[in-house]
């Protein structure tokens, strides 16, 4: 990296920063890949807010430092690559971006500001079981009647519903008109009548994902953002803000360096996985591939400055991403299998005193393999990026 | 060894059915969502009155005769059903065991008691730095008591008595047998990736049987043949869910088709077909070379395993792919069969160790 860089000092201004202010007592949680409470999320965003870096993102007027694309990337990946939390980007990064880019003056007063000081928690209602990757085929239906929409559906995958104030949803405002036509973006308020919450146990024994019913819940029509019929189309703003800073190459550098650790503790007939010619190349592919994604992000990022709009080719990040991360967690559980596997819940909640078994780290490494399964399905399967590549880029 | 008496295929296919009937009457996807599943006395009792557990055993101690492909085809029936029962912990690996290293009237005896299920072994061979090495045992026999630590003890609170495994003072490898309440012997559990039961044995100056001495080539052979029933545990588990996949990607519609019409999703599960079926055939020929004591018999085992981990580890995660959403729930089987062939990499060697087993062996090298 060249002297005077901007990038790279800004990278290491964040890096300084995030080494101070992060409190130990979440670093750590998230290191193990113990439970979170909600409290540990809105702690570490006000710490954030405080610095003025939480919506850096955001244009200057709404608070924010108007920080481009690959610095909102830069930041992220540096908090990640320490063991920060997941920044939860239903307010921050999906809604609040909407809100002042669609809403009128009086939404932006009103939502804007709890949904920065995290005192509103977001959800997001686009996911039905008919309509995964297939969005445009949803069913939830709003209907109006006098001052209110009258909203009753099923959604799911609902990321941390269960701590939510706010659910911002696509609904269907229109049989009529083409799938993609009849959609608007709702916001509703999760405590009306109509509205019920399940938790789903997620194949890693956590429940983070939930399913939210809504039988006949009025929603006063304030809460629509910008126009009716327009929802897919805020949908997809939201997406191709969100494409280019999809890659995780700050938790994969996380996750490495726990592969590392695993490698220097597990012994093999009483010697080291570290010292084995196998897991040695294995480990350098593993770093290879990490800069392979890097690169792919800032060769895009050149791009985008200079102009060039790289638009869906960056789907190919997110399929980076997943399969990078997917494969380091395969080679957490392939060493720590050497030592046997164990999945002890005791050993996912911070406190608990059951003993562990095989290196620290290990269940919350083997969680975090059963969980990132979902990487390449949420948010539009790998198969679909794929498809839309070969399309759109491609030209076939 | 047992001796090894000929079935005609028509027997083989009848005692495939019984086998499979058992198996397939116990199987409930509702069991494999509690917090623990284990293996209660009665199932084990059931086991053995269904002549489960005297499978592969010689007729003159009790069994049924046949080889140890009848073991490979009772774990592939327990991989496919997710069954918690303890077969190759309890009843193959110490009875092998046994077999190999105790003789005469004991060796009878012992190995009755496993046919009748009115014995419950386990085996207690694995330490915590031993990793893959079979041979690195670090507990102690002084001649009169055991100490050490072991892991990995499948299911240990229902045992009737441990087969455990530590070196004397001259370094030479002792098989003793030791029963739970003795004094001195601690444990505790811990849970397994399937929900299984696991636990550490601590032993503090523990009194046991001493069976045999100089066990270090009957250990290798033993897991050998370990290997490759847990192969084909993995490879029926993989086998049934491959079949659930493909029912769901018929039924299950995505941009106006079934997800089964996409081309891509075709050739994935091909590919999880072809990686199945070609394990199978390896693991068959792995037992019937365990069977008939070939020289490659070993090099066939650490094949099996090898690419049993990989393709069933394959086909698993391409199952939760393709389920989408739905496969992230615990309430979708993908998960359980992905965690059951997770559980066995970690065990009897991992895909890696056995590749670089091969590999000293093919450039000379020495292990």
């Amino acid at each position: 990296m060249k002297d005077g860089n901007p990038n790279e000092a800004f990278r290491s201004e964040v890096a300084e920063w995030c080494e101070q202010n992060l409190p130990a007592h979440i670093k750590s949680k998230v290191l193990l890949r113990q439970q979170l409470d909600k409290q540990d999320f809105v702690e570490w965003m006000r710490i954030q807010h405080e610095k003025g870096w939480l919506i850096g993102h955001w244009p200057v007027e709404y608070g924010g430092q108007g920080w481009s694309k690959v610095q909102r990337w830069i930041y992220e990946n540096e908090l990640y690559r320490q063991g920060s939390p997941w920044l939860a980007p239903f307010g921050i990064t999906y809604v609040g971006p909407v809100i002042y880019t669609f809403g009128n003056d009086e939404q932006k007063r009103k939502w804007l500001p709890p949904t920065v000081d995290h005192s509103i928690w977001w959800a997001q209602g686009y996911s039905e079981r008919g309509a995964g990757s297939d969005l445009a085929n949803l069913k939830t239906r709003a209907v109006r009647d006098g001052d209110h929409y009258v909203v009753t559906g099923h959604k799911i995958w609902t990321t941390m519903a269960q701590w939510a104030d706010m659910m911002f949803t696509l609904v269907r405002t229109d049989d009529n008109a083409k799938p993609q036509r009849g959609i608007s973006f709702l916001l509703i308020d999760l405590k009306s009548p109509g509205v019920s919450i399940r938790p789903i146990r997620t194949i890693d024994l956590g429940d983070d994902l939930n399913e939210v019913f809504l039988d006949e819940v009025r929603v006063p029509v304030e809460h629509l953002i910008g126009e009716e019929g327009r929802g897919w189309t805020y949908a997809k703003f939201l997406l191709d803000n969100e494409r280019l800073i999809s890659a995780e190459v700050g938790k994969a550098e996380r996750l490495i360096a726990q592969l590392k650790y695993f490698l220097e503790t597990v012994t093999d007939g009483g010697r080291p996985l570290a010292q084995s010619p196998s897991w040695q190349a294995r480990y350098s592919d593993l770093s290879f591939k990490i800069i392979g994604l890097r690169s792919l992000c800032t060769s895009m990022f050149q791009e985008l400055d200079a102009g060039q709009d790289p638009g869906l080719s960056a789907s190919m990040l997110k399929i980076a991403s997943a399969e990078l991360l997917q494969a380091i967690s395969s080679a957490h559980t392939d060493a720590l299998a050497v030592s046997g596997l164990t999945y002890e819940d005791s050993a996912l909640k911070a406190g608990a005193n059951g003993k562990a078994f095989g290196p620290e780290g290990g269940p919350g490494a083997l969680g975090e393999y059963l969980f990132g399964r979902v990487y390449s399905i949420w948010g539009g399967a790998s198969e679909v990026q794929r498809n839309i590549l070969a399309k759109a880029v491609l030209d076939l | 060894m047992s001796s090894t008496m000929e079935f005609t295929q028509e027997d083989r296919q009848l005692i495939q059915q019984q086998v499979e009937r058992f198996f397939e009457a116990e199987y409930d996807m509702e069991k494999c969502r509690a917090d623990i599943i284990s293996c209660p006395q009665q199932a084990w009792q059931n086991a053995a009155e269904a002549g489960i557990l005297a499978l592969g055993q010689s007729p003159d101690v009790g069994g049924l005769g046949g080889g140890t492909c009848d073991w490979g085809m009772a774990m592939r029936q327990i991989g496919s059903t997710l069954s918690a029962l303890p077969l190759l912990d309890s009843a193959i690996l110490p009875a092998r065991l046994i077999d190999v290293v105790v003789s005469g009237a004991r060796r009878e005896e012992l190995l009755g008691t496993i046919c009748v299920g009115t014995a419950r072994f386990a085996w207690a061979h694995r330490e915590k730095r031993s990793g893959n090495d079979r041979q690195f045992v670090e507990s102690r026999f002084d001649g009169k008591a055991i100490s050490g630590t072991k892991i990995y003890v499948i299911d240990l609170g229902n045992v009737s008595d441990f087969l455990v495994t530590a070196r004397d003072d001259s370094g030479a490898l002792c098989l003793l047998l030791v029963k739970p309440d003795t004094a001195g012997l601690t444990s505790h559990s811990y849970r397994l990736p399937d929900n299984r039961l696991a636990g550490e044995l601590v032993f503090d100056q523990v009194e046991g049987e001493l069976l045999a001495t100089g066990c270090d080539q009957a250990i290798e052979q033993v897991l050998d043949l370990a290997a490759a029933c847990a192969a084909a545990e993995s490879v029926g588990a993989a086998e049934r869910l491959l079949a659930l996949t493909i029912d769901y990607v018929k039924t299950r519609r995505q941009f106006g088709q079934a997800l089964g019409d996409f081309q891509v999703i075709q050739h994935r599960l091909v590919d999880g077909y072809i990686g199945l079926r070609t394990t199978r055939a390896i693991i068959d020929q792995a037992l019937a070379a365990l069977d008939n004591r070939e020289a490659i018999a070993a090099q066939l085992c650490s094949a099996a395993k090898a690419q049993a981990d990989k393709a069933c580890r394959v086909v698993g995660e391409t199952s939760i792919q393709l389920h989408g959403g739905i496969g992230m729930t615990d309430e979708c089987a993908a998960g359980h069969y992905l965690k059951r062939i997770l559980t066995n990499n970690s065990r009897f060697g991992t895909a890696d160790w056995h590749l670089s087993r091969a590999t000293k062996e093919s450039f000379n090298e020495a292990a």
